[in-house]
């Protein structure tokens, strides 16, 4: 199972919302795609979709075509993109049935999908009614019901309050132990942090870097730790410790270490901070190593 | 899967969203109006039961014209439209399924929803013109099957003009537009030109009611030239009855080749 972009290109007049894409994600594995507004996330999504038309280049599925064989290229994806809306006057059930038999799938679980997405009582009610959280349930539970091999969801949380996040992010983790590959766009960096293999980011439609998150939060990684003890902790002391550049005294019991090394000193910090009594509860770096590789690569504000 | 099966499979969950939808109900009632409207102005100032049939039959055909025009209105006006405003596109559009079986898919529910209103309409001429006469003139089973053309036609010209917009509204407004005023203006200056409208379809429905004049069906003039005066000369027109039903088949054929290529090139922008 693979997605391909081979210079994948989308122009609006002398616009260029997608510049020569050249990506390609293959295997089991959750990539996160990255980009601020407008860097050409949704329109890389519509163009593997069939939603749009590309300027130039080619959208590949398991090696077919998007735009010349779009059924053999979308037979095994299951898509979310936007917030979609549905038929008011059908149910989730009806819905999710006339998808599998549209689809023909031999695979389908209308049951189990909506059940997936936490909407599995709200089965036999009209879509119509329901709030922008469920339908985002629902077009989830869509996207889904198939048991397709690769899911292309764009931005997946949107609208949904934070235990629908939660629900959201531990129905894709459990996805990835399905074997199953998962292209997700999203705006927030900790769920891709969270959920992702590997990340992908793109800006005013040019890709910036496609790597597995580990090397990006190594190479990123923030050299800068917080420290909570149970008792006082004494700023002085800490300077001298080898490797240490600096340190804020927030209050008694929590100090802000700079640290001019990798991980190796950020151990030796802690080890000598035991060796000197402190009694720590709580010893984390400061700044997620995603968000600072995305304002290193892109800049501009994030979520 | 092929085609086929998807197209029948997607009309007809499509057409269940239309039968429990607000819009069907509507329609019905304003059917529902009308034929008491007819059944009591005729039985208040009108003697029926002294008319013969075909009169009887024709008197409720009369609407029939305009009945279809609503019911095109109602359920293709923004059939294709609303995909892209209320965002169902994307539900559907990103499966494996064609854009044409989609369209078609679509044009079948809301031609089975507005072929229901206007049966449920001619069968309560069947049932108002027997009451009185014992016996449905043949006429009004043709009035029938031309009214049903010209669904199928106005419906297919109607999505056709959904597939240009993306806004629902505006395409709900401007086929009403088009059909209540424009084509009846055109229609109505064309007389004072001697030119016949044969590329008006709301010409083309007219055999839905001139199916009823004349001693036999066909026997009305096909050309009238009149001179009101002042040097003024008004041509009316009749489309013959094969002319009517060939202008409608070339506005379905048209409207279903360019509403096609329209919504498959379109963009889910």
């Amino acid at each position: 199972m693979d997605l391909e972009a081979k210079a994948l290109t989308k122009k609006y007049g002398n616009f260029y919302a997608l510049r020569g894409l050249d990506l390609k994600v293959k295997g089991a594995k959750c990539v996160g795609y990255l980009g601020p507004n407008g860097a050409g996330k949704t329109t890389t999504l519509k163009l593997f979709t069939h939603l749009l038309n590309p300027t130039g280049g080619e959208a590949l599925i398991n090696g077919y075509s998007v735009q010349k064989e779009m059924k053999k290229a979308l037979m095994e994806v299951g898509t979310l993109i936007e917030t979609p809306d549905f038929y008011p006057y059908l149910t989730p059930e009806e819905l999710l049935t006339m998808l599998c038999r549209i689809r023909g799938a031999t695979k389908c679980d209308v049951k189990h999908a909506l059940e997936e997405v936490g909407m599995y009582e709200w089965r036999n009610k009209r879509v119509g009614k329901f709030s922008k959280g469920m339908k985002q349930r629902i077009a989830l539970a869509a996207a889904l019901v198939a048991n397709p091999e690769i899911l292309i969801l764009d931005e997946p949380t949107t609208g949904m309050d934070p235990r629908g996040m939660a629900e959201i992010r531990e129905v894709i983790r459990d996805l990835k132990k399905s074997q199953r590959l998962i292209f997700m766009s999203s705006h927030l960096l900790s769920e891709v942090t969270e959920v992702c293999d590997e990340v992908a980011m793109l800006d005013h439609g040019t890709l910036l870097l496609h790597e597995p998150i580990d090397v990006v939060l190594e190479r990123f990684r923030g050299n800068v730790v917080e420290v909570t003890a149970l008792n006082k902790i004494d700023g002085e002391a800490i300077k001298g410790i080898k490797g240490v550049v600096s340190v804020e005294q927030i209050s008694d019991t929590r100090v802000r270490i700079g640290f001019d090394d990798g991980a190796q000193t950020q151990h030796a910090i802690l080890s000598a901070l035991m060796q000197q009594g402190v009694d720590v509860v709580e010893y984390r770096s400061v700044g997620m190593a995603l968000e600072k590789a995305y304002l290193e690569m892109i800049g501009g504000d994030t979520k | 899967m092929n085609d086929f099966e998807q197209m029948l499979i997607y009309s007809r969950y499509q057409f269940r969203n239309y039968v429990r939808a607000k819009r069907l109900w509507i329609l019905l009632l304003i059917t529902g109006l009308v034929i008491a409207l007819i059944v009591s102005v005729n039985a208040y100032f009108g003697n029926p039961a002294s008319e013969t049939a075909k009169k009887t039959a024709s008197t409720f055909a009369s609407f029939a014209p305009t009945l279809v025009v609503l019911t095109a209105l109602f359920f293709g006006g923004d059939a294709i439209a609303s995909e892209y405003q209320n965002k169902t596109g994307y539900f559907l559009l990103p499966n494996p399924i064609r854009r044409y079986v989609i369209l078609w898919g679509k044009y079948l529910a809301s031609l089975a929803a507005g072929g229901l209103v206007v049966l449920i309409y001619y069968l309560s001429g069947t049932v108002y013109t027997y009451y009185y006469h014992s016996t449905v003139p043949v006429e009004y089973w043709y009035s029938l099957a031309y009214a049903l053309v010209f669904l199928v036609s106005l419906l297919s010209l109607t999505y056709m003009f959904s597939t240009f917009f993306k806004n629902g509204a505006v395409a709900l407004v401007i086929v009403a537009i088009l059909y209540f005023f424009v084509f009846n203006i055109i229609d109505g200056v064309i007389q004072l030109t001697g030119i016949e409208p044969w590329f008006s379809i709301t010409y083309a429905a007219n055999i839905i009611t001139l199916v009823f004049q004349g001693s036999h069906m066909g026997d009305y003039p096909h050309k009238t030239v009149l001179h009101p005066g002042n040097g003024i000369t008004v041509t009316i027109y009749n489309p013959y009855l094969w002319e009517g039903l060939a202008i409608m088949l070339g506005y379905l054929i048209i409207s279903a080749i360019i509403s096609t290529i329209v919504f498959e090139k379109k963009e889910m922008k």
